[in-house]
């Protein structure tokens, strides 16, 4: 939205105000000020010109000759379309600096010299339209300077659109000059208006409302004896400083008095329209040409306003071609109304044409600005000097006007509220200059709201509070931390579980914490050699189609991280903390948080194994943080998905819970990475895992007499896996065993290739007495004879 | 004895290492040494009371004499330094990672408002139609609900287009008064580039009380500010509108670049927007099993994936889910 501070000072004397000031006031009482811009053409020896004679030269354009006053004529090639003889344009003589600096030369264009050009609005530099030349009704005289006609200068205000969508009265200039009087506490100047009441005598105009929820209010008038003209410079200057363009006279009126009111209008062809009805289209698939030459597609359920059967506009968004107000058009159906705010948006988003009256409709404009619209649009039509000859009442069909709300609130209600004391006359004065009207009773404010705040923006009490706790002014309010009794603190252990295992993933363990998408990647997965069945939560508008299943693991996304990252690395330690996700019934989800870390290392195959290792002492650590003391693996016997291969993945199980798993990467998912990749993976469900915050530790005391110790290096075969070896060695019982560690293995040179040596250390010692030389060799002979008669055999 | 003393200093005198000096403690003071000796070969039962108390005294005198001596001898003896080991060989390779920069952010303003009494929530990021929209008084046809703004799934519900979905959740969990943070992943239907994701993290706060008021949510917001950002924050506030607040606001905190005196980062505004917040709608707070007309609230959001960018200089949004290994290994996993 675009304001023209020149137009703002017709209503509100700001004349002794710096522009940085005003905007600043805004931004902090109304509306956010994104930036300012100045507007100064520069104007020296620029002329109003009249077009006399024009002699073409085919494609490159015109010859003009123009008349510039008294007996001065210029010639001028000139290639605007609107070029005719006889209009009254601007002419900048050759040696005139233009706005943007450069200067306009004398030049010689197909055999005949150009003395000048006539301007653009781009060129004036008062617009970015560049298609045409400046038009201007013939009541000028040719020779006098445009300094006399324009103001010299003017600032352009522009506000986030975001900061006022609530505000459907701030989408006009005299809505901002109506705040803007209330910030500098100064007087509102009214909007001068045409007195509708003369139209009694006349006919109605006929017209019809078949759907009154989709427009609940609307109003026309018929006018006849216009004069085909351009508007008037100084109607031309403002629109163009508030970014549109100017057509003719009466289009160009139903513009400018939007940007005064915020209500869109539209002049239909008068000799074209006979009567006017509101009604959706329908039917689906009809085509309709819009003004602007567009041809579009419409559907049943679009808003259309129609001449006996024929749709003439597409309601709120934009006229149609076929009844379009032209620059000889004598004529018009003006009409101003109400439409519902949804209806708007969703055709006009669906047509995508945002125009400036679709986005006004969207606001939920007030009903009493379509009457005023019309009522202002004739005054200013006199005021160009027309002479409009109603042919109408002025004909109202649903509501055109909008029901008094009354809000009560108590009196320190709004102090209680801000957290400030704001006395009763402040608020009185607040309310009354922004046009409320205000009445105190028994401890009660009364508070009318007026017309021009819509419902949607002022109905209950805490609105009001907004109204004058923003004159009020936020910077004074002091700030004040509440008062608060001390109560005890709960803390959301599963916050504090996920950051337990940030910290040890990443401190400790040198882990990198990745985050992926909630999504999978389907081409991805392809490549993983990945086919999963789901069923999925899927997204109906996916940033792209193979991206519209919600994730059940990270494993996928952190792979991919891994592939990404390991060309410029050797080892590489990734996890991820985030949520999966799951249908559920029909209409419903089901979310848990997982962790999931990826390790990589490059080398040959046999580091598998230690990767795997390290997974899964990282997986029991994870849990030993989190206190979930008990769990049990188990291999996995059916293939899960590419990544989880029977007989490649571990379950980890806590009663009977399926808490996890942890695995290898092997078979066809390998293709997928360099060749002396290895990788390994857990996963866990934080959601199934809760562990206390702090561990429950039950000290157990140390014997104190010094303990001894036996290191035994046993041969296994590798194949029969270590926890079978494990299972032997548990049924070795003996009184003096502290605890048997598992300290190494050894394979390769000097073992039988398929046997692995499995060296123990068992700690021995008792509670009651420093353990003789006795007493170690017994246990020594003991052990040995076990291990022989069970043939688990010593490493020479 | 004085002979034992002058022995002592002048072997001392010879010794300028540590490892002479000991020697020379040894053959003094050591379990075998000369002054040890003394003690040893001297007959107390032979002497009077009187002798014996004059020995024990000279001998005492004499022993801490030479032990200071020895001492203060070690100390200026030079201590011979083994040269194979090189002091300046790198450190062996850390054992310390990376946390993701979210994460940092985020437990740093959990710890903030876990100060100050707030409780932590978690939020589900696959919402209903009702948490995400309706219940925060954001009508049917408000733009954000439509596809260009929102995930939508095939069975109805929308992936949360902010935290905010959790507020009507928690009010109705745990009643008034309440005072509690959500932080957690949002989504946004939008094409990614520099400076927009569709996945990205917000940190939701409310506070229900008894009277809570503007001049409240001034004050707190202050506090969080400042503790983020390590110094004394000026902000201010400004109308903003949202539908779940009333009356809502944009606050912005002056440029901590510049001081509020205007710069490129500010655009010469002296201010940077930093987060929306309001009152809670009163239709909010009902939609919670609140009354309004007895408890009042403010609500924020505060961004985390932007307030990462301002806290680290991060100028590129994409960073933060691209899982480049170069960018995470920079944030150093220093959690409090």
């Amino acid at each position: 939205m675009k304001l023209s501070l020149n137009w703002l000072k017709q209503y509100v004397d700001l004349d002794d105000l710096e522009v940085k000031q005003i905007a600043n006031e805004l931004t902090m009482k109304t509306a956010e000020v994104e930036e300012i811009h100045h507007l100064a053409p520069r104007m020296d020896g620029i002329v109003v010109a009249k077009v006399e004679k024009i002699t073409s030269l085919g494609d490159s354009g015109n010859l003009a000759s123009v008349h510039l006053g008294s007996d001065e004529e210029r010639l001028t090639v000139c290639a605007a379309p609107n070029l005719r003889p006889g209009m009254f344009s601007i002419f900048a003589p050759s040696g005139t600096i233009l706005t943007d600096g450069s200067k306009v030369e004398e030049t010689v264009r197909h055999g005949h010299t150009s003395q000048g050009i006539l301007l653009s609005p781009f060129e004036l530099g008062i617009s970015q339209y560049h298609d045409g030349i400046m038009d201007l009704p013939a009541d000028l005289l040719p020779g006098t300077p445009l300094s006399r006609l324009l103001p010299g200068e003017d600032y352009i205000i522009e506000l986030d659109n975001k900061s006022i969508t609530h505000r459907p009265d701030l989408w006009g200039h005299y809505g901002f000059a109506r705040e803007l009087a209330a910030i500098f506490e100064r007087p509102l100047k009214n909007l001068v208006l045409w007195d509708l009441n003369t139209s009694q005598h006349l006919p109605l105009y006929p017209l019809q409302i078949d759907n009154m929820e989709l427009c609940p209010g609307y109003a026309c008038i018929a006018l006849d004896n216009l004069t085909p003209s351009p508007s008037p410079l100084s109607v031309q200057w403002r629109l163009y400083a508030a970014g549109m363009r100017s057509i003719n006279l009466l289009v160009d009126l139903t513009n400018y008095v939007m940007l005064e009111t915020g209500q869109p209008m539209h002049a239909f062809d008068g000799d074209y329209i006979t009567s006017v009805r509101v009604a959706p289209l329908a039917r689906d698939g009809a085509e309709f040409t819009t003004l602007d030459g567009m041809k579009r597609k419409m559907l049943a359920s679009d808003l259309m306003i129609w001449n006996q059967q024929e749709p003439v506009g597409v309601a709120g968004v934009m006229g149609g071609l076929h009844s379009e107000v032209t620059s000889d058009t004598g004529r018009i159906l003006l009409e101003a109304a109400n439409f519902q705010p949804m209806t708007i948006r969703r055709t006009a988003v669906r047509l995508n044409l945002r125009t400036d009256a679709s986005i006004r409709f969207e606001k939920d404009l007030p009903k009493s600005f379509t009457t005023l619209s019309i009522a202002r649009f004739l005054r200013l039509c006199a005021e160009a000097g027309q002479t409009p000859v109603l042919r109408s009442r002025l004909t109202c069909a649903g509501a055109v006007t909008d029901p008094e709300t009354v809000i009560s609130i108590p009196s320190d209600y709004i102090s209680r509220y801000v957290g400030e004391n704001v006395s009763g006359p402040l608020i009185k004065k607040i309310l009354t200059s922004l046009g409320f009207t205000c009445q105190e009773e028994n401890e009660m404010f009364r508070v009318s709201v007026p017309p021009h705040r819509s419902r949607r923006d002022i109905s209950i009490k805490q609105d009001i509070v907004e109204e004058v706790a923003r004159f009020y002014g936020y910077d004074n309010i002091i700030p004040r931390l509440p008062d608060a009794a001390i109560t005890s603190y709960t803390f959301n252990e599963e916050h504090r579980a996920e950051h337990k295992l940030r910290r040890f993933l990443s401190q400790a363990q040198g882990l990198c914490e990745v985050h992926g998408y909630s999504w999978y990647d389907d081409r991805w997965l392809t490549e993983l050699d990945c086919n999963l069945s789901g069923p999925f939560l899927t997204l109906q508008n996916p940033t792209s189609p193979d991206k519209s299943k919600l994730r059940q693991s990270l494993i996928p996304g952190l792979l991919q991280c891994i592939r990404q990252n390991y060309d410029k690395r050797q080892e590489i330690k990734l996890y991820e903390l985030g949520h999966c996700y799951w249908p559920e019934n029909d209409d419903g989800s089901r979310e848990r948080t997982f962790l999931a870390a990826v390790l990589f290392q490059a080398g040959d195959a046999e580091i598998t194994e230690e990767l795997f290792r390290t997974a899964k002492a990282i997986f029991e650590d994870c849990l030993r943080i989190l206190n979930v003391p008990d769990f049990n693996y188990q291999i996995m016997d059916t293939t899960l998905n590419s990544w989880a291969l029977a007989a490649s993945a571990l379950t980890v199980h806590r009663a009977e819970i399926n808490i996890g798993s942890a695995g290898y990467l092997t078979g066809p998912i390998l293709k997928a990475f360099k060749k002396n990749a290895n990788i390994a993976w857990l996963e866990m469900d934080l959601t199934a895992l809760t562990g206390t915050a702090f561990p429950e530790i039950n000290y157990k005391p140390q014997s104190d007499f010094p303990i001894s110790w036996l290191d035994i290096s046993i041969m296994f075969p590798k194949a029969a896996s270590f926890k079978m070896l494990e299972t032997r060695l548990d049924n070795f019982r003996h009184e003096l065993v502290m605890s048997r560690e598992f300290i190494s293995f050894y394979e390769g040179k000097n073992l039988d290739g398929d046997m692995r040596s499995y060296t123990f250390r068992y700690v021995i010692g008792s509670f009651q007495r420093t353990l003789t030389t006795k007493d170690i060799e017994e246990f020594r002979t003991l052990l040995l004879k076990y291990l022989h008669k069970n043939k688990l055999e010593l490493r020479a | 004895m004085e002979t034992i003393k002058d022995n002592l200093l002048k072997e001392l005198a010879k010794a300028d290492t540590w490892e002479a000096v000991e020697k020379i403690r040894v053959a003094f003071l050591g379990r075998q040494g000369i002054i040890t000796n003394l003690n040893k070969n001297v007959d107390m039962r032979a002497m009077n009371t009187d002798t014996r108390k004059a020995w024990g005294r000279n001998f005492n005198t004499l022993k801490t004499w030479a032990e200071d001596a020895v001492a203060a001898a070690k100390a200026n003896a030079k201590i011979t330094v083994k040269a194979n080991v090189d002091l300046t060989l790198p450190p062996a390779p850390s054992s310390l990672g990376s946390v993701h920069p979210i994460s940092l952010v985020q437990i740093e303003i959990e710890q903030i408002f876990q100060g100050m009494g707030f409780t932590v929530g978690s939020g589900i990021h696959v919402e209903s139609e009702y948490y995400n929209f309706s219940a925060l008084n954001i009508p049917d046809d408000h733009p954000a609900r439509e596809m260009q703004d929102t995930f939508w799934l095939t069975n109805g519900q929308v992936l949360r287009t902010h935290t905010s979905n959790m507020q009507v959740r928690m009010l109705q969990n745990y009643g008034a008064p309440l005072k509690a943070i959500f932080p957690g992943r949002c989504f946004r239907y939008e094409a990614v580039d520099a400076s927009h994701e569709n996945t990205f993290y917000q940190v939701e706060g409310i506070m229900v009380d008894h009277n809570i008021s503007i001049a409240n949510l001034i004050a707190i917001m202050r506090e969080l500010l400042s503790s983020v950002f390590h110094q004394n924050i000026t902000v201010r506030l400004r109308p903003g509108y949202f539908p779940f607040v009333e009356p809502g606001f944009e606050l912005d905190c002056q440029c901590l670049i510049c001081k509020g005196h205007g710069c490129k980062t500010c655009k010469n505004s002296g201010w940077i927007e930093l987060l929306p917040c309001g009152m809670i709608h009163p239709k909010v707070l009902a939609e919670g099993k609140i009354n309004p007309d007895e408890y009042t609230g403010f609500a924020f959001g505060l961004g985390l994936t932007r307030l990462a960018m301002m806290k680290y200089n991060i100028p590129e949004i994409r960073l933060f889910n691209s899982g480049e290994i170069d960018f995470l290994k920079q944030f150093v996993p220093a959690i409090a």
